[in-house]
């Protein structure tokens, strides 16, 4: 099996704060999906995490979440990751 | 016959004469306009002559709620505000939440009209169905928690709802606000001069029981209870509960689009020192909220010396801490808040204020102004100490204060010297704290605000990115990037500020209702709210169309002042690039911006003159004023 390395950005301070760092880079399998970062955060730092990104069946994020790719929006969580991706978690930058 | 759900019945009240009446309103008027924003619109429309001076005894400001209001769900109860705007000299409007709007409408009136000006510092006392108007010549200059208490305890009536302005509401500073309860603000447009204008101090209302009812009181009980149970299942909701609007600093730093130095830059090395988290860790002591809202979103604060502020006026939004913050490249927290408190106290605008003072500060460095303007100040971006003493000057329209309380367009004419380059407004409302050169949409809804730039009439362009069911509803199939200016992008707008719109016909806070990235309630809970408060059979169709309805009002309100195409237009600034920060070199293409305002004018079913058509306005039972509009 092989493996590779994904940089995970967490933008928004509500999501840093349940992960508690502002980025880190995360080991998986090769062939991975976003759904499966999100796991694997989820491993690392707790189930209120998963909670907080997917809707209740798993298939979809929650409203409001944004998952960026390097420069691209993910509409579905089945997105492959690719090695080296940069993936950034956060919350819409909508008004306020 | 009672009517379900609502009052029926405005106030209307002469300043002139003393004289206060009681009319009945027929239930189609609320069906037609909803409330909010679409009851001003309508009684500003019909009662408004063109070309009248906003301080005059000429000019009517109207309080008014919506047909849901008093509904005990979480984010449906904000009150409305309007007049012709002094700061623009359009039709002006604003929102509060916190408590009154509920208050007012359990007093018996679901509108208050304020016409004349009193020979005498007054103002407005509505208990239970009841109106009178009392002196308040030893209120006039003081400040809005002095005022709310004063009041308060002359009535014995603590749990009375004040309004009131500040001092620069009396010397009609023109983004003076509406202050609610010190801390909640209808606060764009100059609407507290035109109250000061009026020698109005204050509008109390007190309602002991709700009197009329509500059609399905069982439906509404079982939304506000799925709300409370699911809210905290939102990671934007739970992340607005936690940190308030603040949260936005530091992502938007980091994203390039936090507006710095007068929107020359958009990363502030500052960010983390102004931000929700640290706002979190050092000076939060305390959280409140509006009616209803388990959210509580809205920050109290007590910032030490030398800038020490009093929690009774709340704490500073995400709006105010990037305008006397990043804007201004102060970053001292404490500084920001106790600006915050300025503004509440005295009564005006944070965004207007922090942008005249940013402006300002721009001209010094620049050498346009010099010492001998400015009082002897030396107005250095990030001098925090010398942000807070031009403010002072400002409301209380000292010296060179006096020339920046006219807002930043007039201040650019009188100051001159090519000063106009740096003064960022449309229609001469200053622009929020949103960076449309990296939310293009944004820009958009600047440029075709009906109230001058305002960043309230549509969701943000980052709403668009993904494809969510809640924006399938609203007509919004496909995701579309931040920075697409297309076609896509004009219709994402254009469906956006028609359900925005919806919002203040309603009285409905932006953040608890989907798309926001707080919101929880989606657009069919809001058509179930509407029909269980009032027996009425309404669709989602019908509502928009009411939005849209207020729109187009607006719309040619502003046109028979005067205002054209060639308004809705943008600073230069924002067609040149972003000098620094993570975005660095981006910037608007004037010709696409154009051309999407035209696309835009074309959807609307407005002309090239962004004159709504006739067919328009008859099609939205607007024949009326077709016929004001088109009778030359």
């Amino acid at each position: 099996m092989r493996y590779i390395r994904v940089r995970v950005r967490y933008l928004t301070p509500y999501i840093r704060n349940l992960v508690g760092v502002d980025e880190e880079i995360i080991t998986i399998e090769e062939g991975s999906s976003v759904r499966d970062v999100i796991m694997r955060v989820a491993e690392l730092h707790g189930e209120r995490l998963l909670d907080q990104l997917l809707r209740d069946d798993g298939r979809d994020l929650r409203e409001g979440i944004l998952v960026v790719v390097n420069d691209r929006v993910v509409q579905d969580v089945d997105y492959r990751v690719e090695d080296g991706d940069v993936v950034t978690f956060l919350i819409a930058l909508d008004g306020g | 016959m009672p009517h379900v759900g609502f009052n029926g019945r405005w106030l209307r009240v002469n300043l002139s004469t003393n004289e206060i009446k009681v009319e009945e309103v027929p239930e189609e008027i609320y069906r037609t306009y909803l409330g909010g924003r679409g009851f001003c619109a309508y009684i500003l429309f019909k009662e408004l002559k063109p070309g009248i001076d906003p301080l005059s005894p000429e000019n009517k400001l109207v309080f008014a709620v919506s047909a849901i209001t008093g509904a005990p769900i979480a984010g449906v109860n904000r009150v409305s505000v309007a007049a012709k705007s002094p700061l623009t000299g359009t039709y002006g409007e604003a929102e509060a939440g916190g408590f009154f709007a509920v208050e007012m409408k359990f007093a018996g009136f679901d509108a208050v009209i304020l016409e004349g000006v009193s020979e005498k510092p007054t103002y407005l006392w509505v208990k239970d169905g009841h109106a009178e108007l009392r002196d308040a010549s030893r209120l006039w200059g003081k400040t809005t928690k002095e005022t709310a208490k004063a009041i308060k305890e002359e009535l014995g009536e603590e749990s009375a709802r004040v309004a009131c302005i500040g001092p620069a509401g009396e010397k009609l500073v023109k983004f003076a606000n509406v202050m609610f309860d010190n801390r909640y603000a209808a606060g764009r447009g100059g609407l507290g001069a035109v109250m000061g204008s009026k020698k109005l101090k204050a509008v109390v209302v007190r309602g002991t029981r709700r009197p009329f009812e509500f059609h399905d009181v069982r439906k509404l009980v079982e939304i506000s209870r799925w709300f409370n149970e699911n809210w905290r299942k939102h990671p934007g909701a739970v992340s607005r509960s936690t940190y308030g609007t603040p949260e936005l600093v530091k992502p938007l730093s980091i994203d390039g689009t936090l507006p710095t130095l007068n929107f020359r830059g958009g990363s502030f090395d500052g960010a983390d020192l102004i931000s929700g988290e640290t706002l979190n860790k050092t000076i939060l002591v305390g959280r409140e909220g509006c009616f209803a809202c388990p959210l509580r979103c809205k920050a109290v604060v007590k910032a030490g010396p030398p800038y020490e502020t009093d929690p009774a006026y709340g704490g500073p939004e995400y709006e105010t801490i990037a305008s006397f913050g990043s804007l201004c490249g102060v970053r001292d927290l404490n500084a920001v808040a106790y600006a915050n408190q300025i503004c509440n106290a005295y009564g005006v605008d944070t965004i207007s204020a922090g942008v005249a003072v940013a402006f300002a500060m721009e001209l010094f460095e620049r050498g346009v102004i010099t010492e001998l303007e400015t009082d002897g100040l030396k107005l250095r971006f990030g001098d925090a100490d010398a942000m807070i003493k031009l403010l002072l000057k400002i409301v209380n329209r000292e010296g060179f204060g006096n020339v920046l309380a006219e807002g930043v367009k007039r201040a650019s004419e009188i100051i001159g010297k090519g000063s106009e380059k740096y003064a960022m407004h449309v229609k001469g409302r200053e622009v929020p704290m949103h960076e449309p050169r990296s939310k293009v949409g944004v820009g958009l809804q600047y440029a075709l605000s009906p109230i001058g730039a305002d960043h309230l009439q549509a969701p943000h362009d980052p709403t668009y990115m993904r494809e969510r069911e809640d924006l399938k509803s609203l007509g919004i199939a496909r995701a579309v990037d931040r920075l697409d200016i297309g076609p896509e992008k004009v219709r994402a707008v254009y469906y956006g500020m028609l359900w925005w719109g919806l919002g203040d016909c309603l009285g409905i806070c932006r953040f608890t209702v989907l798309p926001h990235s707080a919101g929880v309630l989606t657009p069919n809970h809001v058509v179930e709210i509407v029909n269980a408060v009032t027996g009425w059979q309404i669709s989602l169709w019908e509502l928009m169309k009411a939005s849209e309805r207020a729109l187009n009002l607006i719309r040619c309100f502003n046109i028979r002042e005067g205002f054209t195409a060639k308004d809705d237009v943008l600073p230069d600034r924002f067609f040149e690039e972003l000098e620094f920060g993570a975005r660095k070199g981006q910037k608007l293409d004037r010709e696409k911006f154009y051309e999407a305002i035209r696309l835009f004018y074309e959807m609307a079913g407005w002309d090239h003159e962004g004159r709504p058509t006739k067919a328009k306005l008859y099609e939205l039972g607007l024949g009326w004023v077709a016929d004001e509009i088109y009778k030359s």
